[in-house]
């Protein structure tokens, strides 16, 4: 048929040339009008005419080619013009219409803070210090000019310090807000090993000085002063010949080392000393940092949106807590020094180590956090063991004696408070599986009978992890599309006048339909259903344990969705070129795809298999260790032969690595059929033509999202109202904490009467 | 063979076309095939013709057009198919009724039935 096709296409040319405006429809009825020939010729030659003969038949059948060019013509007049609106629409419309779409929705996103919220969060989890007002702030009503400022300090400042200090600066007699502004600033200033590095001593020193000015009555200054210096003039270290009996369990009874130092400038450490003796004359203590918290708290207006409650949330658990380090320090060193003192005859050191654990008490009874509680206890304990050995080296042995029995009565104390919580271990164990991240951060397992409410904290931030899914999918739509967009634009302007200019497609309205349908609209519903599913299941996960399936089935459902919208896009263009005659690719056979199958069928059965395994049970490891970091492939982990939470994590990763991997391969082994020869027209159509249909789908995707999350936002913020107050703030009210302050208390109470007593025992002694 | 005039098969023609594809969905070629078989060859179309006619339904939204390459007997060959809508089939009831109308009253006229 080969010798047919220059009268062929002289014809069909000549049909079609009034729809030249048109290349798409005028490929189109070509293509028609040329099966129509070629039928009509292969029935002329059955009939029995030779080749040259029965072409000459089927032309002449056709009649009056100018007639009929100008009827095709007149036929299609109106279909051209709706069409070139329509391709007008799709090169230059629906481009700037996504953009419209990503642009309105990343502004609404913005606008209720979200972004500034997860920066904050992730910033202060970096920085391993859950202290940062760092940003802006946020909110949805409008707040007075004094209280913003409160709220963020002056936002043009370098840093969040520099923030804090602003606000001091304003108001520079408040001592909430120079208090906070000092445990912000001095924060920065501890190293690593937890001790305020010694560059920093003269500033922190003149620091707490304004501080002790501006609130005299606080003996906070005081003790981390004391702390400061007295750790910067001495060296500690464990001391084998001073044995204690641990009070840890009352089965097995055990000796454990007391410390020993060597002190380096006997003049900051008696100046240490001073100040600890000062403090303890002031009438209260107050870290200041959690009163700003509380200040800042109550500015804000009841939470109206789900932003609102993030914000609160994220204030709470970014909330600046007190270096406590140097308090712990002073408990060991002055525990250390008193029996120095007491094995040089000197009977002060009875009064030294009842000094450390009237701090331990006046600390513990104040305390409005239970990092404080604990280093109180810790502080007291190391007193009492430390008059234990005061006594035995005095050879007062009633003090030892009842040093020993105060320690032991401490010990018990806690560990009723712990093993009587009504909560089995093993039961609170289950429990922080539900609780969520934030909350493991905040809440020590096992504390002694306090249980936070932690279905706010978990569903604030299992809402985040849902808004950053449908972040990265509508990023990677917007990503893809200007992939697609850039050699588009290029080549357009390379070729403006050229023939060869890439033909714009329009699929049809059906397949678009269809495209939409199968690779966006039906992923969206059934992950939405799926994680809304997780999230508002009464037994639902927290972040804390589930994070690595979480990973694992984000990254499944972007790869599905760009997997189904790169292929139904592909067979789409495919199909309509094939319909106007532009040459295509063979279709790949699935024979020809096997090993591409094969290896996809076992990817998605590894992952399927973790997945149904994680909710089913027998990969959830019942591993200790595990707490805060996901139940991963237990049997890869168990090949490994670890189980740390290291490995676990990296399980995970590994998994979603190889999802990722096994999605540019197939990208890149498919792309490459494309740039094979003899498929520039088809290539440069498919580029050209899958423009259009990317941009519709972060149209949709884009109005997904905004309709998802609104949805999504309503029911969570609904279910979060009314227990927003996890409460850093209060839990020195509730359960075993509040016992635990009460019982500081109580020793408070008697301290005094008790180091008078005891301080005349051993003047009698002597 | 008969040479009808111009007009006449002008007007004939949309709704043959919309009675043909209300059996069923047909490509251009088969179209013509049929009409010349079912008329002896009486109303023998310019084939050339079809297309703008076929185009001017579509674009009323009467018929309705899809290729495949189902059903044709080399199977790979692709060819545009048409089929009628529910618009297509009121119009195709109005026409015949129509013309039913229309060819008593001509006849009436022509022979005093």
């Amino acid at each position: 048929m080969a010798d047919n096709e220059p009268i062929h296409n002289k014809l069909i040319a000549r049909l079609t040339d009034r729809l030249a405006g048109d290349p798409e429809l005028q490929a189109d009825v070509a293509h028609e009008l040329q099966t129509h020939l070629e039928d009509a010729e292969e029935e002329f030659r059955e009939a029995g005419l030779d080749d040259e003969k029965a072409q000459q038949e089927a032309v002449k059948a056709m009649g009056d080619p100018e007639e009929i060019s100008q009827q095709l013509f007149q036929a299609n007049r109106t279909r051209m013009r709706f069409r070139a609106v329509i391709r007008w629409t799709a090169s230059l419309a629906l481009l700037p219409a996504a953009m419209v779409v990503v642009a309105v929705l990343f502004y609404f996103m913005t606008g209720g803070g979200i972004f500034d919220d997860i920066d904050r969060l992730t910033t202060s989890i970096q920085s391993g210090q859950l202290g940062e007002n760092a940003g802006p702030f946020h909110w949805s009503r409008q707040l007075s000019e004094e209280d913003i400022f409160v709220l963020q300090g002056d936002i043009k400042a370098g840093n969040s310090i520099e923030r804090e200090k602003s606000i001091s600066n304003r108001w520079p007699d408040d001592p909430v807000y120079y208090g906070n502004y000092f445990v912000a600033a001095v924060s920065r200033y501890y190293g690593k090993d937890g001790q305020l590095r010694a560059s920093f001593l003269k500033k922190s020193m003149e620091m707490a000085d304004h501080g002790e000015k501006v609130d005299p009555d606080n003996a906070f200054y005081n003790f981390i002063k004391a702390g400061w210096l007295i750790e910067a003039s001495c060296m500690l270290e464990d001391d084998p010949s001073r044995q204690i009996e641990s009070i840890d369990s009352d089965e097995k009874r055990k000796s454990i080392s007391f410390y020993k130092i060597t002190i380096t400038d006997p003049v900051g450490f008696q100046q240490g000393i001073k100040e600890l003796r000062r403090g303890l004359l002031k009438s209260f203590y107050s870290s200041r940092s959690l009163d700003m918290l509380e200040l800042r708290l109550s500015l804000l207006p009841p939470p109206q949106s789900m932003a609102d409650i993030i914000s609160r949330v994220i204030m709470e658990v970014s909330a600046l807590l007190p270096p406590m380090t140097s308090f712990r320090a002073l408990g060991k060193i002055l525990g250390a020094y008193a029996v120095d003192l007491a094995e040089a005859g000197d009977i002060t050191a009875v009064e030294l180590a009842r000094s450390v654990e009237k701090m331990a008490n006046l600390i513990g009874s104040e305390s409005r956090t239970f990092i404080e509680i604990l280093v109180a206890l810790a502080c007291r304990m190391n007193a009492l063991a430390s008059l234990e050995l005061v006594g035995k080296e005095l050879h007062n042995p009633t003090l030892s004696k009842n040093a020993f029995q105060e320690r032991r009565q401490q010990g018990k104390f806690w560990r009723d408070l712990r093993d009587n919580s009504g909560m089995d271990r093993q039961e609170l164990r289950k429990e922080l599986r539900h609780a969520g991240m934030f909350w493991s951060v905040l809440m020590p397992g096992g504390v002694a009978g306090y249980r936070a409410e932690y279905e706010p904290l978990r569903t604030v931030e299992c809402f985040v992890v849902l808004e950053i899914a449908l972040l990265i999918l509508l990023v990677g739509m917007v990503l893809l599309s200007c992939s697609f967009g850039l050699p588009i634009l290029i080549w357009l302007i390379s070729c403006r006048r050229s023939e060869s200019r890439p033909i714009l497609l329009f699929v049809g309205w059906r397949r678009i339909g269809r495209i939409v349908l199968i690779s966006i609209v039906l992923p969206l519903v059934v992950y939405g259903l799926y994680v809304s599913w997780q999230i508002f299941r009464p037994d639902a996960y927290g972040l804390n344990h589930a994070m690595g399936r979480w990973m694992v089935e984000l990254a499944i459902f972007l790869c599905a969705v760009f997997f189904l919208l790169l292929s139904t896009s592909y067979r789409a263009i495919h199909q309509r070129c094939e319909e106007i005659g532009v040459p295509v690719p063979p279709t790949i056979t699935r024979r020809k795809r096997i090993g591409f199958l094969i290896a996809a069928g076992l990817v998605l059965l590894v992952c399927g298999t973790y997945i149904i395994g994680w909710w089913a049970g027998p990969f959830q490891l019942d591993d200790p260790k595990g707490e805060y970091w996901i139940p991963p492939l237990a049997f890869l982990t168990a090949l490994i032969g670890r189980d740390s939470n290291h490995s676990k994590f990296l399980m995970d990763f590994f998994l979603v690595l190889v999802m990722l991997c096994f999605f540019i391969i197939w990208l890149l082994s498919e792309g490459v059929e494309l740039f094979r020869r003899g498929r520039k027209a088809f290539r440069r159509t498919f580029i050209r033509s899958s423009m259009p249909i990317l941009c519709s789908a972060v149209i949709v995707v884009g109005l997904a999202v905004g309709s998802v999350l609104s949805l999504g936002e309503r029911c969570a913020a609904k279910r979060v109202t009314g227990n927003a107050a996890f409460g850093i703030l209060s839990e020195t009210e509730r359960g075993g904490i509040r016992l635990l302050r009460e019982k500081f208390l109580q020793w408070r109470r008697e301290d005094g009467t008790q180091a008078a007593g005891s301080g005349e025992q051993a003047a009698g002694q002597r | 063979m008969m040479d009808f005039s111009q007009d006449l098969v002008r007007g004939s023609v949309l709704p043959i076309i919309l009675s043909l594809l209300r059996e069923e969905s047909m490509y251009g070629y088969q179209m013509v095939k049929k009409v010349n078989a079912r008329t002896n060859g009486l109303l023998e179309w310019k084939e050339g013709t079809l297309y703008p006619a076929l185009h001017r339904l579509e674009g009323a939204g009467l018929i309705a057009s899809r290729w495949d390459s189902a059903g044709g007997k080399d199977g790979g060959r692709q060819r545009k198919y048409y089929s009628i809508t529910p618009r297509g089939r009121r119009e195709l009831e109005k026409r015949s009724e129509e013309w039913k109308l229309f060819s008593q009253a001509v006849n009436a006229c022509l022979w005093g039935a």
